[in-house]
């Protein structure tokens, strides 16, 4: 079914989640591996590298495992039932103002009815999705080193588990959002304990540049090389992690997701061997690797 | 390092990837969550019987084609109506930027990372509305449908602006009704479906 929300459930979805704050599971411990001369890694959690040839920012977004997806549910549910009550109070208001209005003597003066509540169900109940309590910004600054024209590295440590790349954007820690989504298909990647997943190479400045024709100001920006190049062996990695276990991600295609932060829509390009596009469908091409 | 880092990234792009034979890839398993991410639709053909199908004719006067990145619409042979709806209502969730339950500005919880920094082909509309207003959004809604008709395989035609407007909508920091909305997109769907666009198509 279509989700079409009035005005007044979309209104009660952004309250609650506010007044739920401090109960918020954490589902992803990261930060940026700062660049200092010596570094060390926590063998219990897991790291992303990221190269590219100009600062650019990735945002991830982890995929839930069994327990978190309990664990969200329960967030979830938790939050309903609190509207619920809620509810349940402002239509004891709203019956007794009705009943008021239809005891009193015609002519009389009263306030006016209180709007009608709207009950949040279990299928109406438009919650804070779980993508959005599980992101991982990383760059565009904190990176970890530079090479003098040569390429950035970026070096996140987060919560082992797979991991979505949801597309070239940041986002700010009080909100507001820069870049563009995958929403219509990207990939992911496992993120284990003690390794170091290398994502590859963003060759940013020749795909992600704005060329926009001129006398068109809304044509979209397509990216037609591939986003994300294996690093291979032939990309020298930074000597601090000459003893971390280094590993190329292993990708495979996902799905669509909304545009959650209202930012311009893209895809990532096909991946040889991983994803491609019938049209807007995502064929997967990982069945017999 | 055997190899600059640039260059190396360089050489792997060259790569021939496309050389990878069709028939070896072709095993077209689809993703399930190719499909919407926003719902299915529950409008059928049937629907279609309501709807008049907008005017499209019209004679050039020379000027209309400057403004064809505004105005135009969508159409892809062998598509029925409801096949349209689908893809049309899919791509305005994308372009409308409340479909989450997140407002433009609000992420409820705090994100572990970076501050951003203003990188990126584009902006997000949070930013958007406080620097460039109701414009800028508007043009990012464009961008949007574009997109995403674009990866459906719709062509885009021209349309002059009066013909436009009888079943468009354009949506800067006000937004549009959804009675208003759908009917339109009802439209737009009979158009690309089954419309007779004149002109020339016009690419992404």
């Amino acid at each position: 079914m279509m989700k079409l929300l009035p005005g007044a459930l979309i209104a009660l979805s952004l309250a609650v989640p506010a007044a739920a704050k401090d109960k918020a599971p954490v589902f992803v411990e990261t930060a940026a591996v700062k660049d200092k001369p010596a570094i060390g890694l926590d063998l219990a959690k897991a790291y992303v590298m990221l190269r590219s040839d100009i600062a650019v920012p990735l945002y991830l977004m982890k995929i839930p495992t069994a327990d978190d997806q309990t664990n969200y549910d329960k967030f979830r549910a938790d939050a309903l039932a609190k509207a619920h009550g809620k509810y349940v109070k402002k239509q004891a208001e709203y019956d007794a103002a009705v009943k008021e209005k239809a005891k009193a003597p015609k002519g009389a003066t009263l306030p006016p009815l209180p709007d009608k509540p709207f009950e949040p169900t279990e299928a109406n109940f438009d919650f804070t999705p779980f993508p959005l309590l599980a992101g991982v910004s990383i760059g565009p600054i904190n990176r970890f080193a530079k090479v003098d024209g040569g390429l950035s590295t970026y070096l996140q440590e987060l919560t082992p588990g797979e991991y979505r790349i949801y597309g070239p954007l940041a986002v700010a820690p009080g909100g507001g959002a820069m870049g563009s989504c995958f929403c219509m298909g990207s990939v992911a990647f496992a993120a284990k304990a003690g390794e170091i997943v290398d994502l590859g190479v963003i060759a940013a400045k020749a795909n992600l540049q704005v060329k926009r024709p001129e006398g068109d100001s809304s044509a979209p920006v397509m990216l037609d090389g591939p986003f994300l190049v294996p690093a291979g062996s032939s990309v020298a990695i930074d000597p601090r992690l000459a003893n971390a276990r280094v590993v190329p991600a292993k990708f495979r295609p996902v799905g669509k997701l909304p545009n959650y932060f209202g930012l311009t829509i893209n895809r990532i390009p096909p991946i040889p061997g991983v994803m491609r596009y019938d049209r807007d469908r995502i064929v997967d091409l990982t069945a017999g690797n | 390092m055997r190899m600059h880092g640039l260059a190396a990234v360089a050489a792997m792009i060259a790569l021939p990837f496309g050389a990878v034979p069709a028939a070896a890839q072709e095993k077209a398993v689809y993703l399930t969550d190719s499909v919407s991410p926003f719902g299915v639709s529950t409008v059928t053909n049937a629907d279609a019987q309501s709807e008049t199908m907008p005017k499209l004719a019209y004679t050039s006067d020379g000027t209309e084609a400057s403004d064809f990145d505004k105005y135009y619409a969508f159409h892809r042979a062998d598509t029925d109506f409801a096949t349209a709806y689908g893809d049309i209502s899919e791509c305005d969730n994308y372009a409308r930027g409340l479909q989450s339950g997140i407002g433009d500005a609000q992420v409820p919880y705090p994100y572990a990372g970076t501050m951003a920094g203003a990188l990126g082909g584009a902006i997000g509309s949070a930013v958007a509305m406080a620097v460039f207003g109701s414009a800028e959004k508007r043009r990012l809604r464009r961008v949007n449908m574009r997109t995403c008709m674009n990866f459906k395989g719709y062509d885009r035609y021209g349309l002059p602006k009066a013909l436009w407007d009888d079943f468009n909508f354009e949506e800067g920091l006000s937004g549009v009704n959804d009675t208003k909305r759908q009917h339109y997109l009802k439209l737009q769907a009979l158009v690309a479906s089954s419309g007779n666009l004149q002109g020339k198509v016009l690419g992404l």
